[in-house]
């Protein structure tokens, strides 16, 4: 039983799933991030926003 | 206190804190991956129980946070624990499905089927469906205090489902291991198991931190479309 062979793909595709959704969501984050900062930055300039827009 | 006063997360930390991460849960996976043999009775996918617990075990942090900052911003009505239980929901969701995934993965060479409606997973699914529940009915409501008010409910109801997530393996007779833990586990094994769980906990706050300030700004945004929409109704 030791080391089945048909666990190795199943465990290399966990892996790369997981590391693939984590990149996928700091790109999610980083998009959404400035988004919002380039709307902030198309408004009208109010005293809070500018400090709290700065880039990632 | 206004949405203009909600406290930022300093941005240069949260880069630190980024790489830091990054080092760390690289680490983790080496070590799942390298460092210990593969178990003697499931071979090389045993490894994924380096990723699948700690992909459970955000799960379960990140709907305790909602549940806490849900109930703290129905005593407080302030913003910040709204915008926080969101954060944390968001992050909760996609350890979810990750976890699920993750153990689908798993499932398949060992149970021989990617899905069984075993209570453990089958409360996993009603979990994340709850939760993705909450980010839709948030999407329905424009006025930013029923929302917050709305969605703090959900999340305090909601979160009903995980202790029973927790306690299904040892409420029923399950497919799914009873909880996995230092006493059930070789030492090497609980090590690597550890490290990944800070790894994946390290991982939980940096996100948590990029995830406020992105909805710290998206508020900024909204409350700027709203003060707009209203000066052209009157």
């Amino acid at each position: 039983m030791e080391g089945q062979p048909t666990g190795t793909p199943f465990m290399v595709a966990g892996y790369l799933i997981t590391w693939a959704v984590l990149a996928w969501y700091v790109w999610r984050l980083n998009r959404r991030s400035a988004d919002a900062r380039r709307a902030l930055e198309s408004a009208p300039a109010t005293p809070h926003a500018d400090e709290e827009t700065e880039s990632n | 206190m206004t949405i203009t006063d909600l406290p930022q997360p300093n941005p240069g930390r949260a880069r630190l804190l980024g790489t830091a991460t990054l080092l760390v849960v690289a680490a983790g996976s080496a070590a799942g991956l390298f460092l210990v043999p593969a178990d003697a009775l499931q071979g090389e996918v045993q490894r994924l129980l380096y990723v699948h617990v700690p992909a459970a075990w955000l799960a379960m942090l990140s709907f305790f946070v909602v549940f806490v900052m849900s109930v703290l911003y129905l005593i407080q009505r302030d913003p910040k624990w709204d915008l926080l239980a969101v954060s944390a929901a968001e992050i909760g969701i996609v350890f979810t499905a990750l976890a699920l995934v993750l153990g689908s993965l798993w499932g398949k060479p060992t149970w021989g089927v990617w899905w069984t409606w075993d209570p453990r997973l089958t409360t996993t699914a009603i979990m994340l469906m709850i939760y993705v529940g909450y980010l839709v009915v948030r999407s329905f409501a424009d006025d930013p205090e029923k929302r917050a008010r709305w969605s703090a409910i959900i999340g305090i109801i909601g979160f009903v489902d995980v202790p029973i997530v927790y306690l299904s393996v040892l409420w029923w007779r399950t497919l799914h291991q009873p909880p996995s833990s230092p006493r059930s586990m070789a030492g090497e094994f609980v090590y690597v198991l550890l490290l990944n769980v800070a790894a994946f906990t390290l991982l939980y706050v940096y996100l948590m931190l990029r995830r406020y300030r992105l909805a710290v700004a998206e508020r900024h945004v909204e409350e700027l479309r709203l003060t707009r929409d209203d000066g052209r109704i009157t």
